[in-house]
Formats: C-alpha cells, sequence, structure tokens
C-alpha cells in the first residue's frame, strides 16, 4: 500500500472513531436530558396566529406503548379541526413533549409548555403520579392555562382550570420547610397512618384506622396517591 | 381481603408477594401496578399456577394494548372496566377507529386504557367549550368546561358534571379471552365519577 493510500485510511479510520464518539456523545446527551419535543404546524396558510395546544405524554420509557397512541389521536383531531376550519377561525398548532415515563421529567415538560411554549391549553400524561405533579402551582400560576388530564382512573377527564388538589410528593416538594410546617406535619402524618395500617390489615383497629386516614387522604389530598402504589 | 401490598413502581421481583398470594388461597388479585413490573408479576403468578388453579385476575387499565405486553395464557380470565373497548361495536367508535388505522396502521392502537379516547374526549370537550365562551381564555374556558358534552364518541357520548371537574360516561366490563377482550356487562347510562373511584 502506498503512502499516500495509507494516510487516506488512516484520516478515514480517525474520522470514523471521532464521528462515532459525536454521535455517541449527543446520543448520551438526549438520553441524559430526557424525551424530545416536537412542533405541528397547521396545513396551508392562516391569516390568524395559531391557538397553542400543549401535549405532554410517554413517547418514550414503559409507558410508551399507552403514550404513542395518545399523540397520535391527538394530531388525528387536530387535523380535523383545522381541516373543518380551526377554532375560532384561527388554526391550531401542536407543541408534543415527550415525558419518557419520568415523573421530574413531567413536570419539566409542562412548565416549559406552559411559560415557554406559552400554550393555551395543556392535554396529557397516562400516568397520575406524571399528570399530578405536573400540575403544581409554579406551573399552572405562571400563566394562566386550561389544563385536562385523564389522571386516577378512567372514567375521569379532570378539567383544571385552577389549581389541582396536590400529590404529596409535589404537595411535599411546595411546601415552605418552615411556614408551611403544620401542613407538611399533616400530610406525613396521614402516609404514616395508611402505611401503618397496611401493613395490618388484620387487626380491627387498624381497619378503621386506614379506613379514616384514607377517608382524610381523598379529601385533603387526591385518591391517585394513597401511597406509592403504581395507578397508570 | 386477604392482603394488600403497595410496591415502589419500578418494582420488578415479585417472589414474595406471589407466595403470600399462592401460600393465602386467594381467588382474585386485583393489580394496579404497571410496566415494568406488570409482565414479571403476571409470569411469577402464572408460572406459580394461580391461573391453572382457578385463579382470577383483575387490572385498572387492561386494554387492546396492553394485551401486547403479556403472552394470553398468563391473564387468562382477567377483567377489565374501562370507558371502551374495540369489542362493544359502537358506530361513533368504529368511526374513529378506522380513521385512526387508516393514519396510524401498526401495534398502537386506538384503546381507552392507554388514555387515547380520553384524549379524544379532553380536545372534543375542550373544543365545546371554547366554542361557546368563544375565547380560549381559561376562566372562560373553565365556565364554558363545567358544563360541557359531546353527543358522540367512542363507546358513546359524555359529559361533564358540573361544579366536579370531571366526566360521566359509560363503562363497560371485559374479559380477556384467548388473548381478545370480550364484553360481559355494559353500564345502564353515564355513570357518575365517584362511584368509579
Amino acid at each position: 500500500m502506498s503512502k499516500r493510500k495509507l494516510e487516506i485510511e488512516q484520516r478515514l479510520q480517525s474520522y470514523s472513531r471521532r464521528l462515532f464518539l459525536q454521535r455517541a456523545s449527543l446520543l448520551g446527551g438526549m438520553i441524559a436530558l430526557g424525551g424530545g419535543s416536537y412542533l405541528y404546524n397547521p396545513k396551508g396558510s392562516w391569516a390568524a396566529d395559531p391557538i397553542k395546544v400543549g401535549i405532554a405524554t410517554d413517547l418514550t420509557g414503559p409507558i410508551s406503548w399507552g403514550g404513542i397512541p395518545n399523540a397520535n389521536v391527538a394530531r388525528m383531531v387536530i387535523d380535523d379541526m383545522n381541516a373543518s376550519g380551526g377554532l375560532l377561525g384561527r388554526p391550531l398548532q401542536i407543541v408534543l413533549e415527550d415525558t419518557a415515563t419520568n415523573e421530574a421529567l413531567a413536570v419539566t415538560k409542562v412548565r416549559k409548555l406552559v411559560t415557554q411554549d406559552k400554550v393555551d391549553v395543556v392535554l396529557g400524561a397516562l400516568q397520575a403520579r406524571c399528570a399530578t405533579p405536573s400540575r403544581t402551582p409554579s406551573s399552572i400560576a405562571a400563566r394562566p392555562c386550561t389544563s385536562i388530564t385523564r389522571s386516577c382512573t378512567k372514567a375521569r377527564v379532570h378539567a383544571l382550570p385552577v389549581l389541582h388538589r396536590p400529590h404529596a410528593g409535589a404537595a411535599m416538594r411546595h411546601l415552605h420547610p418552615v411556614a408551611d410546617q403544620k401542613r407538611r406535619q399533616e400530610i406525613l402524618s396521614a402516609l404514616g397512618r395508611l402505611r401503618v395500617a397496611a401493613r395490618a390489615q388484620r387487626s380491627t383497629r387498624a381497619r378503621s384506622s386506614r379506613r379514616t386516614a384514607a377517608r382524610w387522604w381523598g379529601k385533603n389530598i387526591s385518591r391517585s396517591t394513597t401511597t406509592n402504589t403504581a395507578l397508570p | 381481603m386477604v392482603g394488600e401490598e403497595y410496591l415502589p413502581v419500578d418494582h420488578n421481583e415479585y417472589s414474595a408477594t406471589v407466595n403470600k398470594i399462592m401460600s393465602s388461597k386467594v381467588n382474585v388479585v386485583f393489580n394496579t401496578t404497571i410496566p415494568p413490573g406488570l409482565a414479571v408479576f403476571f409470569k411469577q403468578l402464572y408460572e406459580a399456577g394461580f391461573i391453572s388453579n382457578g385463579g382470577r385476575l383483575s387490572c385498572v387499565y387492561y386494554d387492546e394494548n396492553a394485551l401486547n405486553i403479556t403472552p394470553a395464557n398468563e391473564i387468562e380470565g382477567l377483567a377489565s372496566c374501562l370507558d371502551y373497548f374495540k369489542a362493544i361495536n359502537d358506530p361513533g367508535g368504529n368511526k374513529i377507529q378506522a380513521e385512526y388505522n387508516k393514519l396510524y396502521p401498526g401495534n398502537n392502537l386506538f384503546t381507552a386504557g392507554s388514555a387515547a379516547a380520553g384524549m379524544y374526549r379532553g380536545l372534543k370537550l375542550w373544543e365545546a367549550a371554547v366554542k361557546e365562551a368563544k375565547s380560549v381564555k381559561r376562566e372562560e374556558v373553565a365556565k364554558a368546561l363545567d358544563h360541557a358534552k359531546i353527543a358522540d364518541g367512542p363507546g358513546g357520548g359524555c359529559e361533564m358534571v358540573p361544579g366536579t371537574r370531571h366526566v360521566k360516561m359509560n363503562m363497560y366490563t371485559a374479559v380477556a379471552k384467548n388473548g381478545k377482550f370480550e364484553i360481559v356487562e355494559k353500564s345502564k347510562g353515564p355513570v357518575m365519577p365517584g362511584e368509579c373511584g
């Protein structure tokens, strides 16, 4: 092999290695940052500004088998609305966020939809653990925005024009450690009562205690978050 | 009720739970766990002989998409209660199914447990509220959304229950047989949200 050919081959090998490392680091970065964002503009030309519809759902991760149809049907319905003249004479634009079956990411993504993308409505979130904390005061109070989600059970569509009763984790996260100490203790106490009672099911007293705790919990916090049970 | 267990979302080792179920001679397991642990739990339960001994499963969100997660024999007889199944064969649902399947052929099906039916209703109810309010402002939409309704949709029409921020709709109970759902019961009209808690 001539010297020239050898140089070219070495350069190509080096380039391939560099390219591989670049792409690997990019992929690593994408994985570390979580799911992607997608913008679906209305077809055709419109005189009016679009109404922005924010969709937050799990396009990747263990629940993606549910999230993908969720996003598909949103695109289908919005396309139909646009094809029939839009809404109030305005086209609809979708801002789709992948929450990647991750509670923390769901909060970040919904916050992005509300504060950065300035959407007019937020729909989505498959799991209660993603749906509820993503509607926390810091997300919604930042900008008035309608929020609709399937949360605790399939029989409900939550319409959340104002603040939702917070998820336990979200409630704790957004309460001030000193100023809201009483509320934090109430939540912790209710959680503790539920856990203790769940461990001792056979005891009548425990069952009664659990029922009382569950009633308090349902009334004051949220039906879906009695403990860390995975409700979809 | 023989027992009740709460596990972390990413839990994937159910030997202790399965042993407890088998030793307590449990007849029905009411499941709320989700993937990725769900398939492991059902497999361990099946291999322990729960299904072959006549045990029945029930899962709150199991739909046609979820049927693809586990082999049919591991969930034979599983009962699920949702607001829509393809098997109910209703005109509204069939129309949406046809349009959806044309646009998105493949394994990502239009189902209720996967919230596709909920997304459809959510968007349609919001559309109805925006049209009534003639605005997309939150407070005005919320006021109209409080009594919004749609005449037709997957599983029939639905409407908001004023003052609750919840929807009432028809509910259907189905049982998995050979990897397909068969409808065994339908609600007598729309079900109030509180009845499903």
